[in-house]
């Protein structure tokens, strides 16, 4: 056979080399037609690695190009194609966008190894980050700061800090992206990156904003004070960010929650002045401030939401409508914030999510039944409506019916155990040992936890499986189970009798090893239950001793310690005793040996000692006549208590704590991390900090001007789409007015803060700041060097933009938008197009403010509207510490 | 160093079944494997310090995701002979281990798609037609859809498939039913048109999740979508339904066994229900019957059958079932040593008819005029069913 193998190998082998060399010939007669398929030339690029360097010196583009895509095809199959690395940088420089790219390519792979000859490209990228084309500066930024050379690294940064100022918001998230790839080649930097991240963290788009949060996660995960400020901004544009960024924000304000606000669940219900306030509007607004609280009565709902810091509200209220997200680690990262950060009672909104995620596939399913066991641990009540949905298929692999069982065994409940107890039948009768094994034990498990509603249902099936005449392992995993729940006491006195007479018929047949351990055990430990019948079973034990296994002896060599007091006084029982307790005393394992002589010297005052026998005893240290006499009240409680453990489990029998299995030691991991999937931290894992002690000091986090930018970027996803083109284009005369509209939020922020902040008492006094006055300033003021950069830079943004029809379109919906404000105070008279677009803004403001209402309805601590001055709500918003923003 | 670990991970293919390896695997002390199995192809994910396991599933998804749509069908020709789009996309889709370009209409800017015509140009100018312009990705303050489209005929097809999951007993009777379904878009408007779509019965709606397009504040509020839509096709919306009441599942199955001299007979019989004048199409129904079984023949008066004698699988495929047919009946026999429960499923497809009873009110266009304007929805709903059948 073997030499079959051989020779069948040779054969292939040879054949394989038939093969290429006739593919080599082909390709190479198809050359001279100029025509070669691209799966050849992918298969046979490193056969023709000789002429790469020709043709990279080469004038030609399309020769360059040919051994450039030589190159990456050596490259994908995992070759090594580093000593091309002088002919390749040499074409750095290249008109051909393609074969630059191509180039790239290979100089992000190699230039670590190369560092000197890399150094040759530098100055091609520096050229191109001042490139008109925005593309090719973020091409540049890329590589410049993918090609881990360390010499360059203040050159990189000089690139970052270039590319942060940059007006194309992409450039903005490409130097975003080159922050951690900096930080990692150079960590000394931390410094520098920092207080670009901070310039960053300034930005208004949502196309950047995400991948500085990355970067803020990787650089300086812990410096919350940078966020303050920036905290209402980012709650807001949360929801239009890309969804890897949406991810990256998720995670760090999760984080950020659980450093500056109080664990919402421990906060003790206060009936406060604010609480009585809008009791009812809560239930009014809808969508996001009630339906959180529906599973807790309205009054309690609103003591302990309350005190929660308005803040921490608004941070849950931003993360819920990413549940619906199609992305599931957009989704797993708001389980995992909501499940450590919100109120338990905000949790139910996560299962439905949960099971969405589901369907994603065989291995997100995996995933996420790793989650839903450790989230349903914590709170079974959850899953319990969704039971269906953690029924096994039968295409379901191991790993993912193990799950499966664990969730059942948690979330099983009154409410759902008749649909359960119908569905595992089908996996007890499972080819899957396994699976059949778990199934037994959720059956044995529905009768623990509801005695009343399965008992009877339960045994009676387990009952069943222990007289299965096919499968052995599946008697023996009922026998096991019946045995845990007599233990545990699930059985009725008036039942046990029954039971035992039943499972000791078994004997008879034919069964497994643990069948009769268990089954042995039972017998002795309730042995004053079936006193008829124990001799009977000692009996038979003696009678296959010798043939037994281990963990059997063990059973019988128990049982007949017990039977020895149980009813060691019969003759023919003590007779049987020593017979067992002699043959173990001479078994070949030392543990019986040793057990049998403990138990037979526990054991012995019990026994009625023979005369008519006394080989059996010949070993034994003469007893005398002691043993005649009946043991003393003491010796027998003593003995008792040693033998008999009737609600503990056994040392001899496998000690399953049923219960157990519905309790998971709570995984101490974060939800959504790869630790928590494979049980242990996995570097670069870091735990969430735990809830502060005390609330830590108010702190401004820009909510006045959210309300301001919630306009803004409710708007974003109908009406931003102006499309700037790199300022090749001629400049449009069109956006005076919109030009402060974009960094507003901050700036009005900034207006503010000359004022002191004022404790709470003082703030339900204040009134609410003059409007008008606001307006004035707002569009008026500038200060602040920062700012004044940042409005020049938003003005050039916006004069270099395309004059197109939209963009008329547009300013005239911003025009609009602007003096909304001014409406609603009825001072805006202006004529609004009847337009479609026009109506598509109306409804836009409209959305605005009613989120805005529901704020103020959901969140009474919260300031109200600076520019709706009908609004009666009686509480300033917290002052804003002016140290903070001027810092 | 990573293609080390990587084989590792070719010696466990080779030592078990890809469906017993779990989707994230340690190894090696430093190393630990994500992948996924698409298209008998696997997507591995080496990762050495924390991060999200949904984020690089995530991300394997949308990467398998971006080479079928740009390329139709994923398989090892198709990964060979585009490995260079392949590269240029998984550099532009990922950056410094950062998901960076993950849209495809995005994507499709930057990396062209290949097709004929510039292949023939690449082989006769040796350049792909990549122009400066390609690489103003970015563009369009709406990640999903570059601006300046224009299409002469502007219109928009809707399709609603549902997806019914059924569990019945052996006696016809559904234990569970679960409809999830999804609303799939092929957009073929210019311009940036802003589009409402409203249901006539939302509320049917128990679970949903949304294309990053759709707001999703306004449709808690309103129940209605409002959104941009991407050019191209795209999925809009996936959703999960309450079961209607006392609802009868368009395929009923009676499954029945007996053993006979040690030989099992395995008697199925299918009725088609109401499907209102529809006749199901694609009917397919596929018995797994165990490790154990062996010398497996089937017999059936209609349809076509093929059995695996590799997996034990026997599939039962019919074309087109009229309405209220009746006792449609499948006998299998085999030998198995061991009494155990079969796996029935069944999927098949019917026109025009949505099992959740979701209906759309009206698609209204805001934000652009067109001179021609074609709304088609919905085409069809269709229906893929999938019944477990419980013996």
């Amino acid at each position: 056979m073997a030499d079959y193998f051989t020779r069948a190998a040779a054969l292939a082998h040879s054949a394989a080399e038939i093969s290429k060399r006739v593919s080599e010939g082909l390709v190479e007669n198809a050359k001279d037609f100029g025509f070669e398929s691209p799966v050849q030339f992918f298969d046979t690029a490193e056969l023709k690695l000789s002429d790469v360097k020709e043709k990279l010196d080469s004038r030609l583009d399309r020769d360059k190009l040919d051994g450039m895509k030589r190159l990456i095809a050596v490259i994908c199959k995992g070759h090594d194609a580093s000593s091309f690395f002088p002919d390749v940088v040499k074409n750095v420089a290249s008109s051909n966008l393609e074969i630059r790219q191509l180039v790239y390519m290979y100089l992000l792979r190699y230039a670590e190894q190369e560092q000197d000859l890399a150094l040759l490209s530098i100055n091609t990228f520096q050229k191109d980050l001042s490139d008109p084309n925005q593309g090719i500066r973020a091409m540049a930024l890329r590589v410049l700061s993918g090609i881990r050379v360390p010499i360059i690294s203040s050159i990189v940064l000089m690139a970052i800090q270039k590319g942060v100022a940059d007006k194309s918001p992409y450039v903005r998230k490409i130097a975003a992206y080159a922050i951690p790839k900096l930080y990692s080649l150079d960590p000394s930097l931390a410094p520098s990156l920092v207080s670009v991240i901070k310039i960053l963290l300034q930005d208004n788009t949502p196309m950047a904003i995400g991948s500085v949060i990355q970067a803020f996660n990787e650089v300086c995960p812990d410096q919350f004070d940078l966020i303050h400020p920036h905290f209402a901004k980012l709650c807001h544009m949360l929801i239009d960010t890309d969804e890897w960024g949406q991810v990256a924000i998720v995670n760090l304000l999760m984080r950020y929650a659980r450093t500056q606000f109080l664990n919402p669940n421990t906060i003790t219900p206060s009936v406060t002045t604010e609480t009585l306030a809008n009791p009812e509007t809560d239930n009014r607004s809808g969508t996001l401030s009630a339906s959180g609280y529906s599973s807790v009565p309205e009054g309690n709902a609103i003591t302990t939401s309350t005190t929660i810091d308005p803040d921490h509200l608004l941070l849950q209220k931003s993360f819920t409508p990413l549940l619906q997200s199609d992305n599931s680690a957009v989704v797993m990262a708001v389980v995992a914030a909501l499940y450590h950060i919100a109120p338990h009672t905000e949790l139910r909104r996560v299962v439905k999510p949960l099971i969405r995620l589901l369907r994603h596939g065989p291995e997100l399913e995996y995933v996420v039944l790793t989650h839903i066991a450790i989230i349903g641990a914590k709170r079974p009540d959850l899953f319990e409506d969704s039971i269906q949905h953690f029924y096994i298929r039968p295409t379901d692999p191991p790993y993912i019916w193990e799950l499966k069982m664990q969730i059942l065994n948690t979330v099983v409940s009154s409410s759902n155990y008749r649909s359960l107890l119908r569905e595992i039948q089908q996996y007890i009768r499972s080819d899957q040992p396994r699976l059949a094994q778990l199934a037994t034990q959720t059956l044995a498990l529905c009768v623990l936890k509801l005695p009343q509603q399965c008992t009877s249902i339960g045994l009676r099936g387990l009952v069943t499986l222990s007289r299965h005449p096919e499968n052995p392992d599946l008697v023996a995993q009922a026998t096991v189970m019946l045995r845990v729940l007599v233990q545990r006491g699930a059985v009725a006195t008036a039942h046990l009798e029954k039971l035992l007479i039943n499972l000791l018929s078994l004997l008879t047949g034919n069964t497994a090893p643990l069948t009769r351990a268990n089954i042995y055990w039972l017998i002795g430990e309730y042995g004053d239950k079936i006193p008829d019948y124990t001799q009977d079973a000692l009996r038979m034990a003696a009678r296959t001793f010798g043939t037994e296994t281990t963990e059997v002896k063990l059973a019988v060599v128990a049982m007949a310690a017990k039977l020895a007091v149980l009813s060691g006084r019969l003759p023919m029982m003590a007779i049987l005793i020593q017979y067992v307790f002699t043959l173990a005393r001479y078994d070949l394992n030392y543990d019986v040996r040793d057990r049998a002589r403990f138990l037979q010297q526990v054991s012995l005052p019990f026994l009625q000692q023979p005369r008519d026998s006394p080989a059996l005893l010949t070993d034994l240290p003469d007893q005398g006549t002691d043993t005649l006499q009946s043991p003393s009240e003491e010796t027998v409680a003593w003995t008792r208590s040693l033998l008999f453990n009737q609600s503990q489990t056994s040392p001899t029998m496998p000690s399953y704590d049923l219960l157990q299995l519905t309790q998971l030691p709570a995984s101490e991991f974060t939800l959504g991390s790869l630790s928590l999937v494979l049980d242990r931290p996995i570097e670069g894992y870091e735990s969430l900090a735990n809830w502060p002690e005390v609330q830590p000091p108010a702190v401004h986090r820009g909510t006045e001007a959210f309300i301001h930018e919630s306009r803004r970027f409710s708007h974003f996803k109908s009406s931003d789409f102006e499309s700037w083109d790199d300022g090749n284009n001629a400049p449009t005369e069109e956006s005076s007015a919109n030009t402060p509209r974009t960094f507003s939020p901050s700036r009005r922020s900034r207006h503010r803060h000359h004022k002191p902040p004022a404790s709470r008492s003082q703030r339900t006094q204040e009134k609410v700041h003059d409007d008008n006055d606001d307006l004035e300033a707002f569009y008026n003021q500038s200060d602040g060097e920062d700012y004044v950069a940042s409005v020049q830079l938003a003005a050039r943004q916006l004069h270099s933009s395309k004059n197109t029809t939209i963009w008329e379109e547009q300013s005239k919906s911003r025009t609009f938008k602007d003096s909304s404000a001014l409406r609603e105070k009825g001072e805006y008279h202006g004529q609004v197009s009847e337009s479609e677009w026009s109506s598509s803004c109306t409804e836009d403001s409209v959305e605005y403010t009613t989120s805005e209402g529901s704020r103020e309805e959901g969140y009474s601590d919260e300031s109200s509207d600076p520019y709706d001055s009908e609004s009666d709500t009686s509480e300033e918003s917290p002052r804003p510490s002016s140290r903070r923003l001027l810092s | 160093m990573g293609l080390a670990v990587a084989s590792q991970f070719i010696k466990l293919l080779t030592e078990q079944p890809i469906n017993t390896i779990r989707p994230i695997v340690e190894l090696s002390h430093r190393y630990i494997g994500v992948y996924i199995h698409r298209s008998d192809i696997v997507f591995l994910c080496l990762v050495a310090s924390e991060v999200s396991p949904f984020l690089v599933l995530e991300f394997l998804e949308k990467f398998y995701q971006v080479i079928l749509e740009y390329f139709g069908k994923v398989n090892e020709l198709v990964l060979k002979e585009n490995y260079l789009t392949v590269t240029k996309l998984l550099e532009e889709m990922l950056d410094y281990g950062y998901p960076l370009t993950t849209n495809t209409s995005m994507l499709k800017e930057i990396v062209p798609v290949p097709n004929l015509v510039s292949r023939v140009m690449q082989t006769v100018t040796g350049s792909a037609g990549l122009q400066d312009s390609n690489l103003n990705v970015g563009t369009s303050m709406i990640p999903w859809r570059r601006a300046g489209i224009q299409h002469t005929h502007n219109e928009i097809y809707l399709d609603i498939v549902e997806e019914v999951d059924f569990t019945c007993e052996a006696t016809g009777q559904v234990t569970s039913m679960d409809i999830t379904g999804k609303i799939l878009c092929n957009c073929l408007l210019s311009g940036l048109p802003d589009l409402t779509l409203s249901f006539v019965n939302p509320d049917i709606l128990d679970d949903y999740s949304f294309h990053p397009c759709v707001r999703i504040r306004k449709f808690e509020q309103d129940k209605v979508l409002s959104f941009i839509p991407p050019d191209g096709q795209f999925k809009l919306a996936t959703y999960r339904t309450k079961a209607p009441q006392s609802y009868q599942p368009p395929l009923v199955m009676y499954a029945r066994t007996d053993v006979q001299d040690g030989i099992h007979h395995l008697t199925l019989e299918v009725d088609a229900g109401e499907t209102f004048g529809k006749p199901l199409r694609d009917v397919v129904l596929t018995l797994a019957l165990g490790e154990s079984t062996a010398n497996l023949i089937g017999k059936a008066d209609h349809g076509d059958i093929s059995i695996d004698t590799r997996t034990k699988v026997v599939t039962w495929k019919h074309k087109s079932v009229k309405e209220h047919t009746k006792g449609l009946t499948l006998r299998v026999s085999y030998t198995s040593n061991k009494q155990q429960s079969v796996g029935i499923t069944a999927g098949f497809t019917v026109e025009t008819f949505a099992i959740s009873g979701l209906r759309i009110h009206g698609l209204r266009l805001s934000n652009e005029r067109y001179q021609f304007y074609k709304v088609k929805w919905p085409v069809w709903f269709s229906l893929e069913d999938d019944i477990n059948l419980k013996l």
